[in-house]
């Protein structure tokens, strides 16, 4: 089911209502039957594959609990590696096929491996990483292993963020399913206002833009290089709407029942390094790799050398969670190399006095420049491949002339339907700060209440008016 | 909450007003912010317009636009018969239902086509209805569908609809659109059709299939002939596989009512490059030569109306 379907209108309020009328001892049980019904509206039978992993997961837990030295190690690789198998499967084997055939291909072996028909399981990234969160904590004994198998159930499978996120910490989440949430004011409305502003990203901005992006990223070596480049910086709005609209709704739909989610998204563009942009962006996932993968690996406490290898070798692999391409991978590295420019360039008494300031002009033009360089970075992550996404880049960097995207599919759309989305995007940019800060109470104390309350009337009709409505999928559902 | 309700719906009715009153390049501001929003015209408007009540219209072609591009009124004049082709873009079956209770009423004893085109019976038909609904003929019809598809689109379509009553017309007709909602094509099919993403299983959407049931329940309480019709294929765009999965799935009500069902979808005789203009529609030289077909077919089976 998804958050923008005239079934989750109807879905959200049964289920919020029913969660406060029925006594708590239900409550989880509710939340868990809800929580499998929203994930059998995609694929119906994929719930077995969840029901194995969390079965696994399950038992691992208690067992690594109860175990001690190699053989508590034992039980913890014995879940990653079966968890991972699932994820590997569904999402990877295709691509290592799709290569090794090409490499045979290459060499001349006239030997090719069928490719197999899976379809990839919704959300599957995120509860096997959440899962592994679990397993991984309890090892670590930060966390009791779950007695509840239905309520470890609901850990993995919550409904709000079971197919996208918010990727929780077992410490987090799993102790307030055991807490009683009664109705209140204060979380339904903060709740409410998470729901409105990412639903307003979602099918006002990310929906309305997608179909110049699509247009644009389907022939991208005929297009001029400035519609090629307006392409680009509407992605860049598109993912960042597209994805933090979607976690928005998920800490909201949580928060209207009592449920903090950790916050995902911190408005990434304004960042004035790489740094402090993926301390923005999806930090749930950036968290989980600092935590499971960077940290063990050595972190900071190694020497500058291994701390720089360890940081490519994060990103390339948080690249390729995303997908099984090597788009995906290039994206992750490129973010990597930058980080590691960063840290050299930190170096450097002048540029790190700069980054450090606080004059309002240096973090502007900061943020712009690390816009730009995000940008690069998005072209390679939504091109339909490597070639494309070079054809792109060269064809802006080298001014190229060629057709003009409303000569095609685009000439529907018109001049002015084309400005209504360019003007949508730039206000966007500046009042995204802006509502931010708003729908996490910073503003509460200084404006007042009934104007909060006409600007999110405002906000939900134009949702109505304005929202391109449909069955269109969340681009981080495919992940 | 009731205030935070009721300030957006002010909003809401503040803003439909505003962009449906607002005109930028000679179309409503509506037109341009978001393309769910339909644009006044086109041929639902002028089929809408050319339906004259008080005539008798001895047959009445419903569907797609199967049913405005392939039945040509002049050939069925030659046998002094009045047709209506009452098709309209993706129109699926609910929408004929709606349509032929308050818009295309058929008259006693005439004879209804009804056009399967197995697409129509796929997805949710919303652009369909937000087409009817901003160029219906009456508000009863067009908040019909609303009622019947409640959806924020089908909403939208209608608050679009009542602030743009008197709106100037902002698209024309369909390019040779001639009478009685007819409208050919004279090109010939350039490129091989494609297959139209033709593969694997069809998901239908049963609510069309219920609302064929009613629809015929109704015509047959109104006394009217009805005959279920798929209109020719291009060879290059016929999948055998796709079309038994749709004759599986419509077979039951056939049976149930006893309905003749003349199927020209396999009927190759007709030549890709000759006769169709694309890959879904016949040209004028086509429907020339399938309309002859279907009259003889339709005259065997004594469905033609007498007078």
């Amino acid at each position: 089911m998804l958050f923008n379907s005239f079934e989750f209108l109807i879905f959200f309020p049964v289920v919020t209502v029913l969660y406060f009328l029925l006594p708590h001892k239900w409550r989880w049980l509710l939340l868990l039957a809800a929580s499998c019904i929203f994930y059998m509206f995609f694929i119906p039978y994929y719930i077995v594959i969840l029901f194995v992993t969390i079965l696994i997961d399950y038992f691992a837990g208690i067992w690594i609990e109860r175990s001690t030295g190699q053989k508590k190690k034992r039980y913890l690789w014995l879940s990653i590696i079966s968890t991972c198998l699932v994820l590997f499967v569904f999402k990877y084997c295709n691509f290592f096929i799709d290569n090794f055939n090409h490499v045979a291909q290459l060499i001349g072996w006239n030997y090719s491996v069928d490719i197999l028909k899976v379809i990839l399981p919704i959300g599957l990234s995120f509860h096997t990483f959440q899962s592994l969160s679990y397993v991984i904590e309890v090892y670590r004994g930060n966390q009791k292993a779950e007695p509840n198998f239905g309520i470890y159930s609901l850990y993995v499978m919550f409904y709000p963020q079971l197919v996208a996120g918010p990727i929780e910490r077992p410490q987090n989440i799993l102790h307030q399913f055991y807490e009683k949430h009664n109705l209140n004011y204060d979380d339904f409305s903060r709740g409410m206002k998470f729901m409105i502003w990412g639903l307003f990203k979602k099918v006002v901005i990310a929906d309305n833009i997608a179909s110049v992006v699509d247009t644009i990223y389907s022939s991208p070596g005929e297009l001029s290089w400035p519609w090629l480049l307006l392409g680009s910086y509407f992605f860049a709005i598109q993912i960042y709407c597209d994805f933090s609209g979607y976690s928005d709704m998920a800490i909201g739909a949580a928060r209207v029942m009592g449920f903090r989610l950790m916050e995902n998204f911190s408005t990434p563009y304004v960042s004035t390094s790489i740094r402090e942009f993926w301390g923005r962006w999806h930090i749930s996932l950036s968290t989980w790799f600092r935590d499971y993968v960077y940290i063990p690996l050595g972190g900071n406490r190694v020497s500058e050398w291994k701390m720089n290898r360890n940081l490519l070798a994060v990103f390339a692999v948080s690249g390729f969670w995303h997908g099984a391409n090597w788009t995906f991978v290039i994206w992750g590295a490129l973010h990597g190399v930058y980080l590691v420019i960063e840290n050299f360039l930190r170096k450097i008494p002048f540029y790190s006095k700069l980054i450090t300031s606080k004059n309002l002009f240096v973090k502007v033009i900061f943020s712009i420049v690390i816009f730009q360089i995000v940008t690069i970075g998005w072209i390679f992550f939504r091109a339909e491949n490597l070639n494309d996404a070079v054809t792109i880049l060269s064809r802006i960097l080298f001014f190229e002339s060629g057709k003009s995207a409303m000569d095609g599919e685009l000439s529907m759309l018109g001049v002015p339907g084309l400005a209504w989305k360019i003007l949508l995007v730039f206000s966007f940019i500046l009042y995204d700060p802006f509502v931010h800060k708003l729908s996490r109470g910073v503003y509460d104390t200084k404006l007042n209440s009934n104007l909060k309350l006409a600007g999110y009337a405002l906000l939900a009709a134009m949702v109505v008016l304005f929202g391109f409505w449909g069955e269109v999928e969340f681009i981080y559902f495919q992940f | 909450m009731i205030l935070g309700f009721t300030l957006m719906s002010i909003f809401y009715i503040g803003l439909s007003w505003l962009i449906n009153h607002v005109r930028v390049s000679d179309k409503r501001v509506a037109c341009w912010v978001n393309p769910q929003f339909q644009r006044k015209g086109g041929q639902e408007y002028r089929l809408m317009r050319d339906w004259n009540p008080n005539a008798k219209y001895d047959v009445l072609a419903v569907g797609s636009s199967h049913a405005y591009r392939g039945y040509d009124p002049r050939e069925f004049e030659k046998r002094n018969l009045n047709l209506f082709a009452a098709g309209s873009g993706f129109q699926n079956t609910l929408a004929t239902y709606i349509l032929s209770k308050d818009i295309f009423k058929p008259a006693k004893n005439s004879l209804v086509i009804i056009d399967l085109f197995d697409q129509t019976f796929v997805g949710d038909g919303v652009g369909c209805y937000t087409r009817v609904i901003e160029n219906a003929g009456s508000d009863k019809a067009a908040f019909e569908f609303v009622w019947r598809k409640p959806d924020i689109r089908t909403l939208n379509a209608f608050s679009c609809r009542m602030f743009s009553k008197h709106a100037p017309v902002e698209v024309g007709d369909e390019p040779g659109y001639l009478i009685n909602g007819y409208c050919p094509k004279q090109d010939t099919m350039k490129t091989i059709a494609s297959d139209l993403g033709k593969v694997g299983d069809i998901k239908f959407n049963n609510q069309f299939l219920h609302y064929l049931d009613k629809l015929v329940m109704k015509l047959k309480q109104d006394d009217v002939k009805i005959v279920f019709v798929s209109h020719p294929q291009p060879k290059t765009n016929y999948n055998e596989n796709y079309h038994l999965q749709f004759l599986n799935y419509i077979n039951p009500l056939i049976n149930k009512y006893g309905i003749r069902y003349l199927d020209y979808n396999s009927v190759h005789s007709l030549n890709n490059s000759e006769h169709f203009a694309d890959a879904n529609h016949l040209n004028q030289a086509g429907v020339s030569m399938w309309n002859q077909q279907l009259l003889i077919d339709l005259e065997k089976l004594n469905l033609l109306p007498i007078h």
